[in-house]
């Protein structure tokens, strides 16, 4: 049986679920649409890029529209769905680039 | 802005673009023959659209590291002397340059494909987007095109 803890709300935790925090950077067509350029999130430790796209698509329709084109930047570097993220990484979502 | 230079490269995301003479002296080299500049410029219209003008957002510091990587690239594939990338963020009306690309080579034919490949390069790597501003008073990111 897992040792349980309560949290500070009082709530049980699994002492052996770390949490980690994680920078989301937006920009283009996502930026307007989430309505800021950053922002936290909470995640669990081990998790991977592809797993937080999954996360990010329950919560952001706009996200399902554009993952099949979404191409995903951790710390300035393209990064594959199966990079696990770290404590303060940054991870940029981008949408097909258009410059020049 | 984001900038870095170098003694064999100048990369700069963001902000006014220098004049070409200044772009052109800083890739030109003893040792090679040919400097070549592109401009990208913005134009009046696109998909039988008007334009008015373009508006450009980038991620500044993975589109700087991004731009290294492809200078690096197209140094060792080319053997140039120096090159050079600037792009301009914000909004860039009609007429009006948006990116530089500069390079240097010892032989025309190599600098002549070392642009085109840098241009690719940046046109599917480099996170720099554009909003176009239309004559008839609406607007669309590139990639929103067809998706509304």
């Amino acid at each position: 049986m897992q040792p349980v803890s309560t949290n500070e709300s009082g709530s049980l935790q699994n002492p052996e679920t770390e949490i980690i925090s994680l920078k989301l950077r937006w920009f283009s067509v996502l930026a307007e649409k989430r309505g800021r350029r950053e922002e936290f999130h909470k995640a669990e430790k081990g998790i991977t890029v592809e797993k937080l796209m999954d996360e990010l698509e329950k919560e952001f329709d706009a996200f399902t529209l554009y993952r099949p084109h979404i191409r995903t930047g951790v710390n300035n570097a393209y990064a594959g769905p199966d990079m696990v993220l770290s404590d303060g990484d940054e991870i940029a979502f981008i949408t097909p680039v258009s410059g020049g | 802005m984001t900038e870095e230079r170098t003694d064999t490269h100048w990369i700069q995301i963001g902000g006014l673009l220098p004049e070409l003479g200044e772009v052109s002296g800083f890739v030109r080299r003893d040792h090679c023959g040919a400097v070549n500049l592109f401009e990208g410029v913005t134009r009046n219209h696109d998909s039988g659209r008007g334009v008015e003008s373009l508006y450009y957002d980038s991620y500044d510091e993975m589109a700087l590291a991004e731009c290294r990587k492809i200078i690096g690239d197209a140094a060792r594939r080319f053997g140039l002397g120096a090159a050079a990338i600037l792009h301009t963020t914000g909004e860039v009306p009609v007429g009006r340059t948006s990116m530089i690309v500069a390079v240097s080579s010892p032989h025309r034919k190599e600098s002549c494909e070392a642009v085109l490949h840098i241009i690719a390069a940046i046109k599917r790597d480099v996170p720099v987007w554009k909003k176009e501003f239309f004559s008839d008073a609406t607007t669309a990111w590139k990639e929103e095109r067809g998706r509304k």
